[in-house]
């Protein structure tokens, strides 16, 4: 609304302005004052006519707006004029409309822009930004545009076309919006030059004519350019001419030519469908997706253009990239056509397990229930396939036509009843009026009888089911739950009377399988009774499954011949994989690997080596040689691999069932023994025996992580709906520099994109709203794909800017529109992210343009940019499925992929920090500076995970993260430090069933005052460090893990109060097997480095140890100045050298006595100064877990012989400073 | 008089008064297109002497007499329709303001010509289908208003023999195409010819068609004056605007011998009317930026496809010394509205110059119907 301004100055301005004699009184009332403004804008309108000088004629215009604008504002509600809104109505009528006299305002000052005409243009945009219809924006934009392209400013023409086309989006009338595109677009092309935003506009027109004829006009250009003189239509060549000059181009592979020669010929000409076919068959076998599209927009009438873009729509199926295919589909002019093709995006959606994507597809598609019946009743069956019932009831009741309708109820009811909603699908039944439609989902209903024990109801459906198809399927459920019942003869009988003999096979391998090797015998029989039905017809899903059930049976030769039987070779290796995972599962890994060999290289064969390679894990226990077998295979074999030992291995220790009850072992140690009092001391150490209350808890309840699968999050991905995004300056962004990287501390990203865009202050993608992919934004931004932002080929996007999500936007990376996503590492690129990041099934891999490789680092390489992910405050992470590879370098916040509170947008500072959020599950992260960094993140699920030959870390949560889940990850060959670390106040976290191997550093490490963690059921070996270190990390509890073969201790707890190890197995390490000590860090070589404000501790050391197994290790405890160790019924065997050394080695006799039999203590006798803030001023608090709680306290200080209490910490002073004063540092 | 006028409309704005302007329908009203014996008293007067020298301002050509009658008008290739019957409208124009301004050689030549058409049954063998029955329309409001001005000095028989040719021909032209031409100027120009001839003949029907056609005219424009189907038509979005203009013109002028205002009539909304239609036109002469908003459509644009540059040939004499703007005569003094004393400037500064201003699709010499001296 115009502001509204002091009207009567305002009046007699204008009216002197026009050059009328109106009194205007100083006094006047407000229906004067609403009488005089309408009286200036038509005493004016006759005056524009008459005037023929443009500065005249601007400033009657400018006359009229601000009295229009009088009188819009009088009229507006807040003030509510009835006066002033007739006097509206009344100039209306009479033409004279805010957005008339505006528009005419641009018309008049236009030829007066010229270069540096600064002023003008920003009036011109102004008025230009206040109209309020679309159409009449968009047309002064595009006018605009004109203006800026003859004075050659061609790149702000295309910007300025580009809101042109913007706003014609908003344009209602339909073939007013194609016109609108149409001068959006030719607005800023010349001959030679085609605005990057053509592909936009045509994609946002709604008839074929106007494609093609946008299409026609630019290609028109192109031909004029490269023809001297050529300046019109009449001069261009003959369609013949034109015709000849596409085949000839095409002929020599020059497909932009013979597209340009097609597109400009009459869209009347017979010929031209026929080569702009001969162009998108080219483009296809190409790979030239760009091309191949234009020239299926190229089209001229609405049904040959939907055809060729139907083919555009299959050819990215065939190569697996539905979403891709999807912004396709949603091109295809006729709404049945469309509807089609979008149901088909969904059904392979659903099918590759993306099942909410697949339903936002659905639930988009605009078809109507009345005039495309049939179309909507497969929609509703597509619903209902993805559980959506409500919806897909509210769809089927939309349908009129009854035959459609019965359809769509008949779909819905049969899909309610497999998914167990029997009642509610059999209330439906009456609505499939059709006999067909209500045998279909009868068919169904039995079906769901049969699997639910009401066999008897599912046969008394089958029994009046007439269509045979219908018949059979019921029958062979039901046969399946007699046999499963124990009831092979009355299956037998069912399968009797099933009528098609691959439905019969089907139901026989299925009766073999209930029966088992316990009837081997009669199992053996039916599957080759099945193998007979089938003859030799092809039916490769029943072959297969017969095949398998022959070597389940133990019985190879016959699965042998019956994988010989099967034509298709997909369906061969397939039956071949199924045998050998068998064997494998067997044991007979020789007999597994041979089949293997059989196999081509592909999926199958991948798959096939990762079984055997578990399998041989299994039977060997090397976890290293697991590793080794694994690597060469692609990650998504890879991962899940790991992540099925993770689980076996966790399985393995998980003895207190805290993970699965039904591994819970009943007597995890032998019951104490009683014991005699002991109360004394050698040397600095006091010995309390026996003491109560160390049994580990009885159970801490563990987040259960089983939904954090990929395929979890695959069924939630959305799909992308569209939105806002834009090419934006970095200079004038919203987010803090920090988003940018522009801090002082290592080498500023924001450098490498200056130095690659060449600009002080480059540009970026911000994506400001809605869920949007890539696809989508190449298509909502052509300059970017115009300027080489972004770029595709094949399944390959190339990214060459900084990215940024805006809160309350998502961007989704899937597999299912690109394979690999490749961030420049030459062009500085990377993503930050203030809203949602969805990646799924897919490659995000920094990329070396100059070397055209994967961008690997190394730690000398640390300085290097790389590209990365960083997610800022209010941000969530999906990232699952994926391979994220070859990110991140040493600059704060830029490791790879980082989590991190804080604003990256500069308004959000004013709601506080919010914790990033997240689910980052079964993905492979490789060569990552760390592979996972956070600052005060809450509540993330990093589950399933591959961390590989990363540089520092694989896991390194820090800074305040606060309740993580750390599980069933696999973390081996990090560079240069640890698998596993939490540092610095990352508490009430869960780190439980990983695995962690093959190092440099330790395997899992606590560190900086973490603390309530829960470490569970992991297994850590051949480390170059420890297995599982505490440093500075109290109140921590860790229960039945392996720590094995690492370098130096299997467990290390250093200045960490209460400390309760339970239940571990220890064994093989090349130093102790635990290591508990103070240190002074303050004298260390660490501790020069060290910021002890931000980073305090004490040389306070509490441990428990409780029913460990220390198997040959070089020492079993070595203790160094702890404050209390307190041990119970550990086992010892094979130790290298001493059992207890250190401080216990005096004591040693002693505890071999009763340590193994019952609870002892041993305190030190100078204990450190007491703390109030033993664990960062919070309290130890852990599920059920007293014993920790006791001894978090340090206990009574000891008086010395004066009477005063003695401090332990002075230099010097304390055994503790003895044994750390200068010496050890493993940080 | 228009700068008067112009002052004179402010200040009544200004007073809150409404001005009784000139233009209202007579109460006694007239049939036709317009008021015949009293146009031929008044061209009689000294004050329309220079208007009744516009009515005898083209010469009546004896060549004339061998125009043959055109059995059919025929569907043309590419854009526009068959002007075989060209020389003969015109023919029939220039006669029939020659004989209302007082040319009793012309009267009887235009009626010899005539009645020998009919006789031949011209145009009788016209294919149906949209384009010819475009041409056929362009030349049926010539002949109606020939025939309204030849009518007081024909027998009964002559009257007969041309009412029986002209008016199956009409009615013909009612058809539907099942298109765009069923809604856009071709339709406004049908029933325009429909009404006129219903107006003549006493058919109510037939004159209810171009009332009817009127109110959803209206209803269809934009705010902006501009209507949907026209306004897309790239080079020639004005000349459009304009086509449907002189067509509302024939209408409203109709209407007026029937008491009725439909130069006043608004839109059911309210906020349009014929002045907002006749204003998109000015606005767009003064603007032609305002054109682009819809032209870029470019929907069948005529010869010049580039919609930046406007086909303003309608401003000017074309073939024939036919003029498109004739229509101006009539609205420029259609009613009270800023957009009429607009008009009236136009006609003043750029048409007025080139009287008399003759077009078919007003019915001949426009100048010589309604003209005033200027």
């Amino acid at each position: 609304m115009p502001a509204l301004r002091p009207p009567f100055l305002l009046l007699r301005v204008a009216c002197l302005a026009a050059g009328l004699a109106v009194a205007a009184p100083a006094f006047a009332s407000f229906d004067d004052e609403l009488v005089a403004a309408t009286s200036i804008v038509e005493a004016n309108a006759s005056a524009i006519d008459a005037a023929r000088d443009p500065q005249e004629r601007a400033r009657l215009l400018r006359g009229s707006i601000e009295a229009i604008d009088i009188l819009a504002g009088f009229a507006s509600p807040e003030v509510g004029s009835q006066a002033a809104r007739d006097a509206l109505t009344r100039l209306g009528r009479e033409g004279l409309t805010p957005d008339v006299l505006r528009m005419s305002l641009v018309d008049v000052l236009l030829p007066s822009l010229g270069a540096g005409a600064t002023g003008l243009d920003v009036e011109i945009k102004a008025t230009a930004g206040s109209l309020s219809d679309p159409a009449y924006r968009s047309a002064a934009w595009a006018a605009l545009a004109r203006a800026h392209a003859a004075l050659g400013e061609a790149e702000e023409a295309e910007r300025l076309a580009e809101r042109a086309i913007d706003e014609a989006q908003a344009i209602e009338r339909d073939p007013t919006r194609n016109g609108a595109l149409r001068g959006a677009v030719l607005s800023a092309a010349a001959p030679g030059r085609v605005p990057a935003a053509a592909a936009k506009a045509s994609d946002l027109m709604n008839t074929a004519a106007a494609r093609a004829g946008l299409y026609q006009d630019l290609a028109r250009l192109r031909l004029r350019a490269s023809a001297t003189g050529e300046t019109d239509d009449d001069a261009l060549p003959e369609a013949a001419e034109l015709d000849r000059r596409a085949r000839e181009s095409l002929a020599s592979g020059r497909l932009r030519a013979a597209l340009t020669a097609a597109q400009a010929m009459d869209r009347d000409e017979k010929m031209r469908d026929a080569r702009l076919g001969d162009i998108l068959d080219a483009a296809l076998a190409a790979d030239n997706e760009p091309l191949g599209l234009e020239a299926a927009k190229s089209f001229g009438r609405n049904k040959p253009q939907d055809g060729a873009l139907r083919r555009l729509v299959d050819r990215l199926f065939e190569s697996g990239h539905p979403l891709r295919a999807g912004e396709i589909a949603a091109l295809i002019i006729r709404d049945k056509a469309r509807a089609d093709a979008e149901i088909a995006v969904s059904d392979k959606l659903r099918e590759n397990g993306y099942r909410r994507a697949a339903l936002d597809v659905l639930e988009r598609i605009a078809v109507s229930p009345v005039d495309n019946g049939d179309t909507a009743a497969r929609i509703v069956d597509r619903l209902a396939a993805g559980d959506a019932f409500d919806v897909a009831k509210e769809r089927a009741a939309a349908i009129t036509a009854p035959e459609a309708r019965s359809q769509g109820f008949s779909r819905l009811a049969k899909r309610l009843a497999d998914a167990g909603r029997i009642e509610d699908a059999r209330a439906l039944l009456p609505e499939a009026s059709r006999p067909d439609d209500r045998s279909f989902a009868e068919s169904g209903l039995a079906r769901a009888l049969a699997r639910s024990g009401r066999i008897e109801d599912a046969q008394a459906i089958a029994d009046r089911l007439t269509i045979s198809e219908d018949r059979d399927r019921a029958l062979e459920a039901i046969a399946q739950a007699r046999a499963e019942a124990g009831a092979p003869d009355e299956a037998r009988s069912a399968i009797d009377a099933i009528a098609g003999s691959e439905t019969r096979a089907s139901a026989l391998a299925a009766l073999a399988g209930a029966l088992g090797r316990a009837e081997q015998g009669a199992a053996l029989a039916r599957l080759d009774e099945a193998q007979g039905i089938l003859g030799t017809a092809d039916a490769r899903a029943e072959r297969v499954r017969i095949a398998r059930a022959f070597a389940e049976l133990g019985d190879l030769g016959r699965a042998d011949a019956a994988i010989a039987l099967i034509a298709d070779p997909r369906a061969r290796a397939e039956a071949q994989e199924a045998v050998a995972a068998h064997q494998a599962g067997q044991g007979a890994l020789d007999d597994a690997e041979r089949r293997r060999e059989l196999l081509a290289a592909g999926p199958a064969r991948d798959r096939l080596a990762a079984r055997v390679a578990l399998a041989r894990f299994a039977a060997e226990d090397d976890l290293s040689r697991l590793v080794a077998d694994l690597r060469p295979l692609p990650y998504d074999i890879r991962v899940p691999a790991f992540r099925e030992a993770a689980e076996r291995e966790a399985t393995r220790l998980d003895r207190r069932g805290w993970i699965d009850p039904g591994n819970a072992v009943t007597a995890l140690a032998p019951a104490a023994v009683p014991t005699a009092r002991a109360n004394f001391a050698v040397g600095h150490q006091l010995v309390t025996a026996p003491i109560a209350g160390l049994d580990a808890p009885e159970r801490v309840e563990l987040p259960d992580v089983s939904g954090h699968t990929a395929a979890a999050l695959r069924a939630r991905m959305p799909a992308p709906s569209g939105g806002k995004a834009s090419i934006a300056i970095l200079g004038f962004s919203p987010f803090s520099q920090e988003a940018f990287k522009l801090t002082a501390k290592g080498r500023e990203a924001i450098y490498e994109v200056q130095r690659a865009q060449k600009l002080t202050w480059p540009r970026y993608i911000a994506i400001e709203s809605g869920t949007m992919s890539f696809g989508q934004l190449m298509r909502q931004l052509p300059d970017a794909a115009a300027l080489g932002m972004l770029s595709s080929e094949g399944g390959v996007l190339m990214v060459r800017v900084p990215v940024v999500v805006l809160p309350g936007a998502s961007l989704v990376m899937s597999g299912q529109e690109f394979s690999q996503y490749r961030f420049s590492a030459t062009t500085g690129a990377f993503l930050a992210v203030a809203g949602s990041l969805v990646v799924q099934d897919t490659a995000f891999v920094g990329w070396d343009e100059a070397g055209n490789r994967p961008a690997e680092a190394t730690d000398q390489t640390k300085a290097d940019f790389r590209p990365f992910i960083t997610a800022w405050g209010g941000s969530h992470l999906a990232i699952a499925g994926s391979r994220l590879a070859m990110l991140g370098y040493d600059s704060g916040k830029a490791y790879g992929l980082t989590q991190s509170s804080g604003a990256a947008v500069q308004d959000l500072y004013r709601f506080g920090p919010a914790s990033p959020k997240g689910d980052i599950v079964d993905n492979s992260f490789e060569n990552l500076r760390y592979g996972y960094y956070s600052y005060e993140a809450d509540g993330v699920f990093v589950v399933g995970n591959e961390y590989r030959d990363n540089v520092v870390y694989g896991i390194d949560p820090h800074d305040r993260s606060h309740g993580l889940v750390i599980a069933l990850n696999t973390a081996y060959g990090t560079f240069k430090k640890h698998g596993i670390i939490v540092s610095r106040e990352v508490n009430d976290s869960f780190i439980f069933a990983n695995l962690s191997v093959d190092n440099h550093g330790s395997g899992i490490m606590l560190d900086r005052q973490s603390l309530r963690n829960v470490v569970y059921a992991n297994t850590a070996r051949n480390n170059g460090g420890d297995g599982l270190s505490f440093y500075e990390s109290g109140c921590n509890i860790a229960l039945s893990n392996m720590l094995k073969g690492n370098r130096r201790a299997g467990i290390k707890v250093r200045n960490s109060a209460a400390v309760a190890l339970y239940d571990n197995t220890v064994e093989n390490n090349a130093a102790s097997g635990a290591d508990i000590y103070a240190s002074d860090l303050r004298t260390s070589p660490e501790g020069l480095l060290r910021n002890f404000v931000l980073d305090p501790f004490e040389p306070v050391a509490t441990t428990i140890l409780g029913q460990n197994r220390f198997v040959a290790n070089h020492l079993g405890i070595n203790s160094a100045g702890a404050t209390t160790i307190m041990l119970d019924r550990n086992a010892f065997n094979d130790q290298r050298n001493q059992v207890f050394s250190g401080d216990l080695r005096l004591l040693s006799s002693y505890l071999l006595q009763i340590g193994e039999n019952a609870a002892v203590a041993v305190d030190n006798t100078c204990q450190p100064e007491p703390s109030a803030n033993a664990h960062h001023g919070q309290a130890c608090e852990l599920p059920g877990f007293a014993p920790l709680k006791a001894r978090t306290k340090a206990p009574a200080v000891p008086i010395g012989p004066d009477g005063k209490p003695r401090s332990c910490n002075a230099p010097g002073g304390s055994p503790q400073a003895k044994v750390t004063l200068g010496g050890r540092s493993d940080g | 008089m228009a700068d008067a006028r112009r002052c004179l409309t402010s200040l009544a704005v200004l007073a809150g008064l409404v001005l009784s302007l000139p233009g209202a329908a007579r109460a006694d009203g007239w049939t036709g297109l317009f008021d015949v014996p009293a146009r031929q008293a008044a061209l009689k007067t000294r004050e329309l002497a220079s208007v009744r020298a516009a009515c005898l301002a083209i010469p009546a050509k004896s060549a004339w007499r061998r125009l043959a009658p055109i059995p059919a008008l025929q569907p043309t290739e590419g854009y526009g329709s068959d002007n075989s019957a060209e020389d003969f409208s015109w023919a029939v124009m220039v006669l029939s303001g020659r004989a209302l301004g007082g040319d009793e050689k012309a009267r009887r030549q235009l009626a010899e010509l005539m009645l020998a058409w009919a006789e031949a049954d011209a145009f009788e063998a016209t294919p149906e289908a949209y384009d010819p029955y475009y041409a056929l329309k362009r030349q049926l409001l010539p002949l109606a208003v020939a025939f309204q001005v030849l009518s007081p000095t024909l027998t009964d028989e002559e009257a007969k023999t041309l009412r029986d040719w002209i008016d199956p021909l009409v009615r013909r032209i009612d058809a539907r195409f099942d298109g765009d031409v069923d809604l856009n100027n071709h339709r406004t120009l049908a029933d325009s010819v429909l009404m006129v001839w219903g107006s003549i003949v006493g058919d109510e029907a037939l004159f209810e068609k171009g009332v009817g056609r009127f109110r959803e005219t209206l209803a269809e424009t934009r705010a902006d004056g501009t209507l949907p189907l026209e306004a897309r038509r790239g080079a020639r979005a004005l000349w459009y605007q304009r086509q449907t203009l002189a067509s509302l013109t024939v209408i409203a002028e109709a209407a007026r011998g029937h008491g009725l205002d439909l130069y006043a009539q608004a839109s059911p909304d309210g906020r349009k009317s014929f002045a907002t239609l006749l204003s998109a036109l000015l606005n767009g002469l003064d603007a032609p930026l305002l054109a682009t908003v819809y032209s870029a459509e470019n929907h069948i644009p005529g010869p010049e496809k580039d919609y930046l540059k406007p086909d303003l040939g309608f401003m000017e004499t074309r073939g024939h010394g036919r003029h498109y703007m004739a229509f101006t005569e009539a609205a420029a003094r259609g009613g009270s509205e800023l957009a009429f004393g607009r008009l009236d400037a136009l006609v003043d500064s750029r048409l007025a110059g080139q009287r008399p201003l003759i077009d078919e699709f007003v019915g001949g010499n426009a100048t010589c119907f309604w003209g005033q001296p200027r």
